[in-house]
Protein backbone atom coordinates (compact mmCIF):
# COMPACT_ATOMS: atom_id res chain seq x y z
CA UNK A 1 0.00 0.00 0.00
CA UNK A 2 1.71 3.37 -0.43
CA UNK A 3 1.67 5.33 2.43
CA UNK A 4 1.68 8.41 0.47
CA UNK A 5 -1.13 10.91 0.48
CA UNK A 6 -2.94 11.81 -2.95
CA UNK A 7 -1.41 14.71 -3.13
CA UNK A 8 2.00 13.22 -3.39
CA UNK A 9 1.50 9.65 -5.10
CA UNK A 10 3.24 9.36 -8.28
CA UNK A 11 5.17 12.23 -8.23
CA UNK A 12 7.93 11.51 -5.38
CA UNK A 13 10.74 10.04 -7.59
CA UNK A 14 10.16 13.05 -9.94
CA UNK A 15 10.16 15.24 -6.87
CA UNK A 16 13.38 13.77 -5.81
CA UNK A 17 14.75 13.80 -8.94
CA UNK A 18 13.74 17.27 -9.55
CA UNK A 19 12.07 16.91 -12.72
CA UNK A 20 8.74 18.19 -11.88
CA UNK A 21 7.18 21.21 -13.01
CA UNK A 22 7.32 25.02 -11.05
CA UNK A 23 3.85 24.44 -10.26
CA UNK A 24 3.92 20.29 -9.56
CA UNK A 25 6.96 21.37 -7.11
CA UNK A 26 5.12 24.11 -5.46
CA UNK A 27 2.44 21.88 -4.80
CA UNK A 28 4.02 18.89 -3.42
CA UNK A 29 5.98 21.34 -1.16
CA UNK A 30 3.07 23.08 0.09
CA UNK A 31 1.53 19.74 1.22
CA UNK A 32 5.25 18.68 2.86
CA UNK A 33 4.58 21.59 4.82
CA UNK A 34 1.66 19.94 6.12
CA UNK A 35 1.93 16.66 6.24
CA UNK A 36 3.75 15.34 8.72
CA UNK A 37 3.69 11.31 7.11
CA UNK A 38 4.49 12.38 3.91
CA UNK A 39 7.65 14.71 4.49
CA UNK A 40 8.34 12.02 7.06
CA UNK A 41 8.22 9.16 3.54
CA UNK A 42 10.22 11.91 1.94
CA UNK A 43 13.30 12.27 4.27
CA UNK A 44 13.60 8.42 4.71
CA UNK A 45 13.38 7.95 0.91
CA UNK A 46 16.00 10.76 0.45
CA UNK A 47 18.44 9.03 3.35
CA UNK A 48 17.94 5.52 1.10
CA UNK A 49 19.39 6.84 -1.66
CA UNK A 50 22.12 8.76 -0.26
CA UNK A 51 22.89 5.28 1.93
CA UNK A 52 22.78 3.71 -1.94
CA UNK A 53 24.85 6.00 -3.72
CA UNK A 54 27.78 5.50 -0.49
CA UNK A 55 27.53 1.54 -2.24
CA UNK A 56 30.87 1.76 -4.07
CA UNK A 57 32.24 0.12 -6.74
CA UNK A 58 33.96 -3.90 -6.04
CA UNK A 59 36.86 -4.05 -8.38
CA UNK A 60 36.31 -7.15 -10.89
CA UNK A 61 38.13 -10.91 -9.67
CA UNK A 62 41.76 -10.98 -10.24
CA UNK A 63 42.24 -12.48 -13.52
CA UNK A 64 38.93 -11.76 -15.33
CA UNK A 65 40.26 -10.16 -18.22
CA UNK A 66 42.61 -12.93 -18.76
CA UNK A 67 40.04 -15.86 -18.63
CA UNK A 68 37.52 -13.56 -20.68
CA UNK A 69 40.58 -13.47 -23.53
CA UNK A 70 40.85 -17.08 -22.96
CA UNK A 71 37.16 -17.80 -24.04
CA UNK A 72 37.16 -15.57 -27.05
CA UNK A 73 39.95 -17.29 -28.20
CA UNK A 74 37.55 -20.54 -28.27
CA UNK A 75 35.04 -18.78 -30.48
CA UNK A 76 35.43 -18.56 -33.89
CA UNK A 77 35.70 -14.97 -35.63
CA UNK A 78 31.91 -13.77 -36.42
CA UNK A 79 32.15 -11.13 -39.40
CA UNK A 80 28.37 -11.24 -40.20
CA UNK A 81 27.80 -7.61 -41.28
CA UNK A 82 24.64 -5.74 -39.48
CA UNK A 83 24.01 -4.41 -42.83
CA UNK A 84 23.37 -7.50 -44.09
CA UNK A 85 20.63 -8.19 -41.40
CA UNK A 86 17.67 -7.22 -43.24
CA UNK A 87 15.17 -5.66 -40.75
CA UNK A 88 17.78 -5.92 -37.69
CA UNK A 89 17.65 -3.08 -35.72
CA UNK A 90 19.81 -4.96 -32.85
CA UNK A 91 16.81 -4.68 -30.44
CA UNK A 92 14.64 -7.02 -28.73
CA UNK A 93 11.23 -7.02 -30.62
CA UNK A 94 9.49 -6.20 -27.43
CA UNK A 95 11.83 -2.88 -26.93
CA UNK A 96 10.79 -1.66 -30.76
CA UNK A 97 7.11 -2.10 -29.81
CA UNK A 98 7.23 -0.31 -26.32
CA UNK A 99 10.00 2.80 -28.31
CA UNK A 100 6.68 2.64 -31.00
CA UNK A 101 4.15 2.81 -28.19
CA UNK A 102 6.18 6.17 -26.47
CA UNK A 103 6.62 7.51 -29.83
CA UNK A 104 2.46 7.24 -30.11
CA UNK A 105 2.27 8.48 -26.68
CA UNK A 106 4.16 11.17 -27.12
CA UNK A 107 2.77 12.47 -30.30
CA UNK A 108 -0.83 12.00 -28.46
CA UNK A 109 0.39 12.90 -25.50
CA UNK A 110 -3.39 12.06 -24.20
CA UNK A 111 -2.70 8.39 -24.78
CA UNK A 112 -0.03 8.81 -21.73
CA UNK A 113 -3.63 8.75 -19.65
CA UNK A 114 -4.19 5.68 -17.93
CA UNK A 115 -8.10 6.63 -17.79
CA UNK A 116 -7.62 7.13 -21.63
CA UNK A 117 -7.06 3.30 -21.92
CA UNK A 118 -9.55 2.34 -19.64
CA UNK A 119 -12.47 3.41 -21.27
CA UNK A 120 -10.88 2.25 -24.61
CA UNK A 121 -11.43 -0.94 -23.26
CA UNK A 122 -14.80 -0.34 -21.66
CA UNK A 123 -15.92 1.07 -25.23
CA UNK A 124 -14.05 -2.24 -26.72
CA UNK A 125 -16.05 -3.77 -24.28
CA UNK A 126 -19.35 -2.47 -24.73
CA UNK A 127 -18.84 -3.13 -28.68
CA UNK A 128 -18.30 -6.64 -28.41
CA UNK A 129 -20.68 -7.91 -25.47
CA UNK A 130 -23.56 -7.17 -27.72
CA UNK A 131 -21.96 -8.87 -30.86
CA UNK A 132 -20.79 -11.93 -28.61
CA UNK A 133 -24.42 -11.88 -27.14
CA UNK A 134 -26.14 -11.77 -30.32
CA UNK A 135 -23.50 -14.34 -32.20
CA UNK A 136 -23.66 -16.77 -29.57
CA UNK A 137 -27.55 -16.93 -29.01
CA UNK A 138 -27.63 -17.38 -32.72
CA UNK A 139 -24.89 -20.27 -32.76
CA UNK A 140 -27.31 -22.04 -29.61
CA UNK A 141 -30.25 -22.27 -31.74
CA UNK A 142 -29.13 -21.54 -35.15
CA UNK A 143 -29.25 -24.58 -38.18
CA UNK A 144 -25.58 -24.93 -39.17
CA UNK A 145 -23.26 -24.45 -35.92
CA UNK A 146 -25.08 -26.88 -33.62
CA UNK A 147 -28.59 -27.60 -33.57
CA UNK A 148 -29.03 -29.56 -36.48
CA UNK A 149 -26.96 -31.36 -39.37
CA UNK A 150 -27.35 -30.95 -43.08
CA UNK A 151 -27.69 -33.79 -44.79
CA UNK A 152 -28.67 -34.90 -48.64
CA UNK A 153 -28.33 -37.81 -50.32
CA UNK A 154 -27.62 -35.45 -53.57
CA UNK A 155 -23.84 -37.01 -53.63
CA UNK A 156 -25.02 -40.35 -54.03
CA UNK A 157 -27.22 -40.11 -56.95
CA UNK A 158 -26.03 -40.02 -60.73
CA UNK A 159 -28.79 -37.76 -62.58
CA UNK A 160 -29.38 -39.67 -66.05
CA UNK A 161 -29.74 -36.96 -68.86
CA UNK A 162 -33.30 -35.98 -69.32
CA UNK A 163 -34.52 -37.94 -66.60
CA UNK A 164 -36.38 -37.52 -63.62
CA UNK A 165 -34.69 -38.39 -60.49
CA UNK A 166 -36.15 -37.88 -56.69
CA UNK A 167 -33.05 -36.43 -54.39
CA UNK A 168 -33.68 -36.36 -51.03
CA UNK A 169 -32.74 -33.58 -48.52
CA UNK A 170 -33.14 -33.47 -45.22
CA UNK A 171 -32.06 -31.77 -41.59
CA UNK A 172 -31.51 -33.75 -38.63
CA UNK A 173 -32.38 -31.30 -35.53
CA UNK A 174 -31.41 -32.05 -31.99
CA UNK A 175 -34.26 -29.83 -31.02
CA UNK A 176 -36.98 -27.78 -32.78
CA UNK A 177 -35.40 -24.63 -34.49
CA UNK A 178 -37.62 -21.78 -35.57
CA UNK A 179 -36.95 -19.40 -38.56
CA UNK A 180 -34.54 -20.96 -40.91
CA UNK A 181 -33.83 -20.23 -44.15
CA UNK A 182 -32.59 -22.21 -46.88
CA UNK A 183 -31.34 -21.97 -50.11
CA UNK A 184 -30.57 -23.68 -53.01
CA UNK A 185 -29.10 -22.86 -56.46
CA UNK A 186 -29.39 -25.33 -59.38
CA UNK A 187 -25.97 -25.53 -61.51
CA UNK A 188 -26.50 -25.46 -65.59
CA UNK A 189 -26.79 -28.85 -65.87
CA UNK A 190 -29.57 -29.66 -63.55
CA UNK A 191 -32.91 -28.45 -63.52
CA UNK A 192 -36.29 -28.17 -61.17
CA UNK A 193 -39.03 -30.38 -61.97
CA UNK A 194 -42.59 -29.63 -61.12
CA UNK A 195 -45.55 -31.52 -61.82
CA UNK A 196 -43.39 -33.31 -64.66
CA UNK A 197 -42.41 -29.89 -66.18
CA UNK A 198 -39.05 -28.26 -65.65
CA UNK A 199 -38.98 -25.15 -63.90
CA UNK A 200 -37.27 -22.05 -65.41
CA UNK A 201 -36.22 -20.91 -62.04
CA UNK A 202 -33.17 -22.21 -60.62
CA UNK A 203 -33.13 -21.62 -57.20
CA UNK A 204 -35.06 -23.52 -54.31
CA UNK A 205 -35.94 -21.03 -51.27
CA UNK A 206 -37.58 -22.24 -48.10
CA UNK A 207 -38.32 -20.81 -44.83
CA UNK A 208 -39.58 -22.20 -41.75
CA UNK A 209 -39.05 -24.23 -38.38
CA UNK A 210 -37.27 -27.30 -37.88
CA UNK A 211 -39.18 -30.08 -36.19
CA UNK A 212 -36.71 -32.08 -33.78
CA UNK A 213 -35.38 -34.88 -35.73
CA UNK A 214 -35.54 -35.43 -39.28
CA UNK A 215 -36.85 -32.77 -41.64
CA UNK A 216 -37.03 -34.12 -45.39
CA UNK A 217 -37.34 -32.31 -48.22
CA UNK A 218 -37.58 -33.96 -51.75
CA UNK A 219 -37.07 -32.32 -54.71
CA UNK A 220 -37.28 -34.13 -58.21
CA UNK A 221 -34.55 -32.49 -60.62
CA UNK A 222 -33.70 -33.42 -64.10
CA UNK A 223 -30.31 -33.70 -65.56
CA UNK A 224 -30.13 -31.34 -69.08
CA UNK A 225 -26.69 -31.17 -69.84
CA UNK A 226 -23.91 -33.78 -69.29
CA UNK A 227 -20.69 -33.35 -66.87
CA UNK A 228 -19.96 -33.02 -63.04
CA UNK A 229 -22.10 -30.04 -61.47
CA UNK A 230 -21.78 -28.27 -58.23
CA UNK A 231 -24.96 -27.84 -56.01
CA UNK A 232 -24.60 -25.14 -53.40
CA UNK A 233 -26.94 -25.41 -50.01
CA UNK A 234 -27.17 -22.20 -48.07
CA UNK A 235 -28.62 -22.35 -44.51
CA UNK A 236 -29.16 -19.63 -42.49
CA UNK A 237 -30.47 -19.25 -39.33
CA UNK A 238 -30.24 -15.41 -37.81
CA UNK A 239 -26.77 -13.93 -38.39
CA UNK A 240 -25.40 -17.90 -38.39
CA UNK A 241 -24.82 -19.29 -41.52
CA UNK A 242 -23.70 -22.52 -43.23
CA UNK A 243 -22.51 -22.73 -46.80
CA UNK A 244 -22.12 -26.22 -47.94
CA UNK A 245 -21.50 -28.05 -51.57
CA UNK A 246 -22.30 -31.63 -53.52
CA UNK A 247 -20.92 -32.47 -56.58
CA UNK A 248 -23.79 -33.70 -59.00
CA UNK A 249 -23.09 -36.12 -62.01
CA UNK A 250 -25.42 -36.24 -64.82
CA UNK A 251 -24.87 -39.21 -66.78
CA UNK A 252 -25.66 -39.34 -70.67
CA UNK A 253 -27.57 -42.39 -70.80
CA UNK B 1 40.73 6.05 -29.73
CA UNK B 2 36.73 6.25 -30.35
CA UNK B 3 35.09 3.80 -28.96
CA UNK B 4 32.87 3.16 -32.74
CA UNK B 5 36.29 2.31 -33.70
CA UNK B 6 36.52 -0.20 -31.48
CA UNK B 7 32.79 -1.11 -31.96
CA UNK B 8 33.36 -1.34 -35.79
CA UNK B 9 36.21 -3.81 -35.74
CA UNK B 10 34.89 -5.53 -33.35
CA UNK B 11 32.25 -6.77 -35.67
CA UNK B 12 34.83 -7.62 -38.29
CA UNK B 13 36.04 -10.07 -35.47
CA UNK B 14 38.87 -8.19 -33.77
CA UNK B 15 39.51 -9.96 -30.38
CA UNK B 16 41.40 -7.51 -29.12
CA UNK B 17 39.01 -4.16 -30.49
CA UNK B 18 36.15 -6.04 -28.49
CA UNK B 19 38.65 -6.53 -25.07
CA UNK B 20 39.41 -2.75 -25.35
CA UNK B 21 35.65 -2.06 -25.66
CA UNK B 22 34.82 -4.42 -22.95
CA UNK B 23 37.12 -3.38 -20.46
CA UNK B 24 36.00 0.47 -20.03
CA UNK B 25 32.63 -1.18 -19.16
CA UNK B 26 33.30 -4.46 -17.43
CA UNK B 27 33.93 -2.98 -13.69
CA UNK B 28 30.81 -1.44 -14.03
CA UNK B 29 28.16 -4.64 -15.43
CA UNK B 30 30.68 -6.41 -12.82
CA UNK B 31 29.28 -4.28 -10.14
CA UNK B 32 25.45 -4.44 -11.42
CA UNK B 33 25.66 -8.18 -11.72
CA UNK B 34 27.13 -8.66 -8.08
CA UNK B 35 24.63 -6.75 -6.53
CA UNK B 36 21.70 -8.29 -8.29
CA UNK B 37 23.47 -11.82 -7.18
CA UNK B 38 25.37 -11.07 -4.10
CA UNK B 39 27.65 -13.63 -5.34
CA UNK B 40 30.68 -13.10 -6.54
CA UNK B 41 31.52 -16.40 -8.41
CA UNK B 42 27.89 -15.81 -9.93
CA UNK B 43 28.39 -12.49 -11.16
CA UNK B 44 31.73 -13.50 -12.46
CA UNK B 45 29.94 -16.33 -14.18
CA UNK B 46 27.23 -14.35 -15.75
CA UNK B 47 29.57 -11.37 -16.89
CA UNK B 48 31.51 -13.36 -18.70
CA UNK B 49 29.00 -15.50 -20.23
CA UNK B 50 27.04 -12.59 -21.32
CA UNK B 51 30.71 -10.79 -22.85
CA UNK B 52 31.08 -13.46 -25.25
CA UNK B 53 27.38 -13.66 -25.61
CA UNK B 54 27.88 -9.37 -26.71
CA UNK B 55 30.84 -10.47 -29.00
CA UNK B 56 29.04 -13.45 -30.98
CA UNK B 57 26.04 -10.14 -31.67
CA UNK B 58 27.86 -7.23 -31.81
CA UNK B 59 27.18 -7.39 -35.67
CA UNK B 60 23.49 -6.98 -34.73
CA UNK B 61 24.39 -3.74 -32.34
CA UNK B 62 23.18 -0.62 -34.76
CA UNK B 63 24.00 1.43 -32.00
CA UNK B 64 20.28 2.76 -31.52
CA UNK B 65 21.38 3.16 -27.77
CA UNK B 66 24.70 3.61 -26.25
CA UNK B 67 27.29 0.49 -26.12
CA UNK B 68 26.92 -0.01 -22.66
CA UNK B 69 23.09 0.10 -22.31
CA UNK B 70 23.68 -2.46 -24.59
CA UNK B 71 25.90 -4.03 -22.79
CA UNK B 72 23.60 -3.95 -19.65
CA UNK B 73 20.49 -5.64 -21.75
CA UNK B 74 22.96 -8.16 -22.47
CA UNK B 75 24.17 -8.89 -18.95
CA UNK B 76 20.80 -7.92 -17.69
CA UNK B 77 19.27 -10.74 -20.20
CA UNK B 78 21.87 -13.16 -19.20
CA UNK B 79 20.79 -12.40 -15.64
CA UNK B 80 17.38 -13.42 -16.20
CA UNK B 81 18.32 -16.48 -17.67
CA UNK B 82 19.97 -17.94 -15.06
CA UNK B 83 17.76 -16.83 -12.47
CA UNK B 84 15.02 -18.75 -14.87
CA UNK B 85 16.85 -22.21 -14.63
CA UNK B 86 18.39 -22.10 -11.05
CA UNK B 87 18.02 -18.57 -9.42
CA UNK B 88 14.41 -18.87 -8.28
CA UNK B 89 15.31 -21.22 -5.98
CA UNK B 90 18.88 -20.03 -4.46
CA UNK B 91 16.45 -16.52 -4.05
CA UNK B 92 13.87 -18.75 -2.06
CA UNK B 93 17.00 -19.71 0.02
CA UNK B 94 17.84 -16.11 1.29
CA UNK B 95 14.01 -15.79 2.47
CA UNK B 96 13.63 -19.03 4.15
CA UNK B 97 16.47 -20.65 5.13
CA UNK B 98 18.53 -20.49 8.23
CA UNK B 99 21.01 -18.00 6.25
CA UNK B 100 17.86 -15.30 6.61
CA UNK B 101 18.37 -14.98 10.34
CA UNK B 102 22.20 -14.40 9.94
CA UNK B 103 21.36 -12.20 7.48
CA UNK B 104 18.53 -10.21 9.77
CA UNK B 105 21.08 -10.36 12.76
CA UNK B 106 24.12 -8.54 10.77
CA UNK B 107 21.37 -6.28 9.39
CA UNK B 108 19.95 -5.39 12.96
CA UNK B 109 23.78 -4.90 14.51
CA UNK B 110 24.28 -2.70 11.56
CA UNK B 111 21.42 -0.77 11.81
CA UNK B 112 21.65 -0.03 15.12
CA UNK B 113 25.51 0.85 14.63
CA UNK B 114 24.26 3.39 12.26
CA UNK B 115 22.37 5.07 14.36
CA UNK B 116 25.43 5.72 16.88
CA UNK B 117 27.57 6.80 13.54
CA UNK B 118 29.24 4.29 13.83
CA UNK B 119 29.10 2.11 10.73
CA UNK B 120 32.08 2.13 8.61
CA UNK B 121 31.93 2.83 4.86
CA UNK B 122 32.51 -0.49 3.92
CA UNK B 123 30.00 -1.84 6.25
CA UNK B 124 27.09 0.30 4.66
CA UNK B 125 28.44 -0.87 1.33
CA UNK B 126 28.06 -4.16 2.57
CA UNK B 127 25.08 -3.52 4.79
CA UNK B 128 22.70 -2.45 1.79
CA UNK B 129 23.76 -4.59 -0.40
CA UNK B 130 22.74 -7.81 1.40
CA UNK B 131 19.48 -5.52 2.28
CA UNK B 132 18.68 -4.91 -1.80
CA UNK B 133 19.30 -8.82 -2.52
CA UNK B 134 15.79 -9.32 -0.49
CA UNK B 135 13.79 -6.94 -3.05
CA UNK B 136 11.89 -9.06 -5.80
CA UNK B 137 14.15 -9.20 -9.31
CA UNK B 138 12.20 -6.60 -11.01
CA UNK B 139 12.52 -3.99 -8.67
CA UNK B 140 16.57 -4.81 -6.89
CA UNK B 141 17.37 -4.08 -11.16
CA UNK B 142 15.92 -0.83 -10.83
CA UNK B 143 16.77 0.10 -7.68
CA UNK B 144 20.65 -0.80 -8.92
CA UNK B 145 20.79 0.68 -11.86
CA UNK B 146 19.02 4.21 -10.65
CA UNK B 147 20.21 4.75 -6.78
CA UNK B 148 23.73 2.66 -6.96
CA UNK B 149 24.60 3.02 -10.60
CA UNK B 150 23.10 6.24 -11.59
CA UNK B 151 21.47 5.65 -14.72
CA UNK B 152 18.96 7.32 -16.33
CA UNK B 153 15.55 6.59 -16.37
CA UNK B 154 15.57 6.70 -20.22
CA UNK B 155 18.74 3.80 -20.00
CA UNK B 156 16.63 1.66 -17.38
CA UNK B 157 13.94 1.57 -19.68
CA UNK B 158 15.74 0.12 -22.79
CA UNK B 159 17.90 -2.06 -20.42
CA UNK B 160 15.12 -3.79 -18.58
CA UNK B 161 12.51 -3.13 -21.43
CA UNK B 162 9.92 -1.58 -19.91
CA UNK B 163 8.23 2.27 -20.70
CA UNK B 164 10.18 5.01 -18.51
CA UNK B 165 6.45 5.22 -16.68
CA UNK B 166 7.04 1.67 -15.36
CA UNK B 167 10.74 2.19 -14.37
CA UNK B 168 9.67 4.61 -12.33
CA UNK B 169 7.01 3.13 -10.62
CA UNK B 170 9.04 0.09 -9.60
CA UNK B 171 11.10 1.98 -8.78
CA UNK B 172 8.93 3.75 -6.36
CA UNK B 173 8.02 0.52 -4.90
CA UNK B 174 11.17 -0.84 -4.96
CA UNK B 175 12.01 2.20 -2.31
CA UNK B 176 8.69 1.73 -0.78
CA UNK B 177 9.57 -1.74 -0.42
CA UNK B 178 13.20 -0.85 1.17
CA UNK B 179 11.71 1.66 3.48
CA UNK B 180 9.61 -1.05 5.07
CA UNK B 181 12.43 -3.33 5.39
CA UNK B 182 14.81 -0.60 7.02
CA UNK B 183 12.16 0.51 9.03
CA UNK B 184 11.98 -3.24 10.71
CA UNK B 185 15.06 -2.12 12.75
CA UNK B 186 14.81 0.27 15.43
CA UNK B 187 17.21 3.53 14.93
CA UNK B 188 17.90 2.96 11.69
CA UNK B 189 16.26 6.17 10.14
CA UNK B 190 17.10 9.42 12.51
Amino acid sequence: MDPLCKETQGQFADYIDRSLSFRQRERVQEHLLSCYRCSGVLDMTQQLINLCSQVGEEPVPAGFSARLRDRLQEITPVTISAENIKGSTGQPRRQRIHQRIRWIQRVFPVLQAPRIWVMAGLALLLFLIPIYYYATKSGQSGVPATVATYKTDMARVHVGLNEDTLVRIWFDARKPVEQVRFYLELPAGIAMVQDGQVVADRRLQWEGDLQSGRNLIPLTVRGVARGQWRVTVLIEKGLARKEQSVDIKVNGI
Amino acid sequence: MDETVFIEEAKKGDKTAFEKLVFKYQQKVYNYALRMTGDPTQSEDICQEALIKAYCSIASFRGDSSFSTWLYRIVYNTWQDHWRKEGRSSEMKVYFSEDADEIKSDLTDAASRLFYDRLRQEEIQDWIAKLITQLPQEFRTILILRDIQGLSYQEIAEIVDASIGTVKSRLNRARNQLRTILSGFPGTFR
